[in-house]
């Protein structure tokens, strides 16, 4: 079981109704044995170029434990989903993850630090 | 040649979601800056590359745009 990226572009004429559509996704990725962990909604968007016609898309972008081997299933069927117009799997760089995290704690610490002089000499003052 | 960015950028890991970022290092075309404008290492330069191929496919990022 790997962490992937799951990121769908949805035909934006199924926004009314996109509860059916995700579902069906959903569906897709738990016959997969797919453990989704997260979801995130981006809405409708403008596209930066036209996809299959479409001007917009609804994006929505799916955090799963997938098995390596069912991706490549995963995939095929996406692609003959009518209601995808695009998709993008990725493994998630666990290594770069955990570096940003460290990265950001490393200044916030930083940032503690220099508040602490900060104050320090103002109370010489 | 002038560096689009002087200091050694900060950024650990580029996200192809962040496309507010890596717009910074496409020009106007949309075409990716060389490594002597962005100033990244070689390693960054690479997976800044790929981060950008995947914004592109998914449209968050044009692959030619109009000045």
């Amino acid at each position: 079981m790997n962490e992937y990226e799951i990121a769908i572009l949805f035909d934006p004429d199924l926004e009314v109704d996109l509860e059916k559509a995700t579902s069906k996704i959903e569906k897709i990725l738990a016959d997969n044995k797919a453990k989704v962990t997260a979801t995130d909604n981006w809405g409708k968007r403008k596209l930066a170029y036209q996809i299959k016609k479409h001007d917009n898309a609804v994006y929505v972008i799916y955090t799963a434990e997938v098995p390596g081997e069912n991706v490549q299933k995963i995939e095929n069927i996406l692609n003959i989903t009518e209601e995808v117009i695009r998709f993008l799997i990725v493994r998630v760089d666990q290594k770069a993850v955990a570096k940003a995290e460290a990265e950001k704690v490393r200044k916030a610490e930083q940032a503690a630090k220099r508040s602490d002089r900060e104050d320090k000499e103002e109370d010489e003052e | 040649m002038a560096k689009i960015f002087k200091h050694r950028t900060d950024v650990a890991y580029f996200d192809y979601k962040d496309f507010k970022t890596l717009q910074r290092y496409v020009d106007q075309y949309g075409r990716i800056e060389t490594r002597k404008k962005t100033g990244l290492t070689e390693s960054q330069q690479r997976r800044l590359a790929i981060a950008i191929k995947r914004a592109r496919h998914l449209a968050l990022m044009p692959f030619v745009a109009k000045a």
